[in-house]
């Protein structure tokens, strides 16, 4: 499995637990465990979803630069 | 326990956002502050934030020296104490000595955040973290005095026992004065700020990158709301009631920071160790009067 498909997974994963809790609030411990848990853990994966994205962009665009290699 | 009756996820995940937000802007509003001070223009006050969101997109390098997975999880476990901190404190109102042992714990942690990425110059760092805080924990032990004060560590209680006998700094000026240097030590650019001192590059994050120094960043700044948060609440808790006077006062504080951020010169580790200590015993000394 690519790395960047496996931390989306993970991404997804981890900010889970958050979204479910805001669509159906569980108890207040409960609340506490998901949100010390997986806010720092989802913030991890989101950000290296992002930093990949924010690459591959760089990437693209150093790519398809038209560079004038003079006369 | 009535404390822990009405409050639920999404309430609490707002009021995360809003003291990362509000935090992020108190720490760009010190660096403003200094700027001005030292006669720069100085960085706009939303730049705290922003430096932290440019982090997210900023490649992860990780050091090969590093022992990896206490590299990623200690900055976690940091966060998510700053975290767990601010559920307890400024959203539950709740035992005092819960988000005193964040605090201790996050001493370990900035000692953990150093030895893992390998670096000598972080290494250096946590070594100075344990040394801090060999200082700031008898500052933080003074709110066994607030205790003594009030009959009770939960948050809730002393903020109802100013009430009725009025703000605790009054009461206890001296042991204000001796967490009030707690918040000078955790300020950024702090004289007592060996942690990250530029002696030591910046010292235990020196070697932590991209989106790992975001998410510590992220810790970073929840962790300087709840430390202004406990300060106010536990010694003005009667005269700061509405977010819109928590603000205030944080501001106030933060400007007053500022300026003596600006204007102090960093300690030598030793000496840093020793006025903290020396502001504990006086915290001592109030209690023994009172």
């Amino acid at each position: 499995m690519k790395k960047e498909t496996k931390n989306s997974i993970l991404a997804i994963v981890t900010s889970l637990p958050i979204i479910l809790g805001l669509i159906t609030p569980p108890s207040l411990a409960v609340s506490i465990v998901i949100l010390t848990i997986f806010i720092p853990l989802s913030a991890y994966y989101i950000g290296l979803v992002l930093m990949a994205r924010a690459k591959t962009k760089k990437d693209e665009k150093e790519r398809t630069k038209v560079t004038f290699t003079g006369y | 326990m009535n404390y822990l009756s009405t409050i639920n996820l999404p309430y609490m995940l707002l009021e995360i956002i809003t003291a990362f937000i509000i935090g992020g802007l108190l720490l760009g509003l010190q660096r403003k502050i200094i700027a001005r001070i030292q006669g720069r223009p100085g960085p706009p006050i939303i730049q705290h934030l922003l430096h932290t969101f440019k982090f997210y997109i900023k490649e992860l390098s990780i050091p090969r020296t590093s022992s990896m997975p206490l590299y990623v999880a200690i900055v976690m476990a940091l966060d998510g104490l700053w975290v767990l901190a601010l559920i307890i404190g400024p959203i539950l109102h709740g035992p005092l000595g819960i988000v005193i042992l964040c605090y201790a714990i996050h001493k370990v942690s900035e000692h953990g955040i150093g030895l893992a990425s390998g670096s000598p110059y972080t290494k250096m760092g946590s070594c100075r973290a344990v040394l801090s805080a060999t200082a700031e924990m008898p500052l933080m032990a003074v709110m066994a005095l607030v205790y003594f004060k009030t009959h009770t560590l939960i948050i809730s209680g002393i903020i109802n026992y100013q009430l009725n006998h009025g703000p605790l700094i009054t009461q206890l000026p001296l042991c204000a004065l001796a967490v009030f240097i707690l918040l000078v030590s955790k300020a950024p650019y702090s004289p007592f700020g060996i942690v990250w001192g530029k002696d030591i590059v910046s010292g235990y994050k020196t070697e932590h990158f991209g989106v790992i120094r975001g998410v510590l960043m992220m810790g970073e700044i929840i962790g300087y709301f709840v430390l202004l948060w406990c300060f106010l609440t536990l010694f003005l808790g009667s005269i700061i009631n509405t977010p819109l006077e928590y603000i205030i006062g944080m501001s106030v504080i933060t400007i007053i920071l500022g300026f003596i951020c600006a204007l102090t010169p960093m300690v030598a580790p030793y000496h840093s160790v020793m006025i903290q200590w020396i502001f504990a015993v006086l915290a001592l000394v109030n209690a023994v009067l009172v």
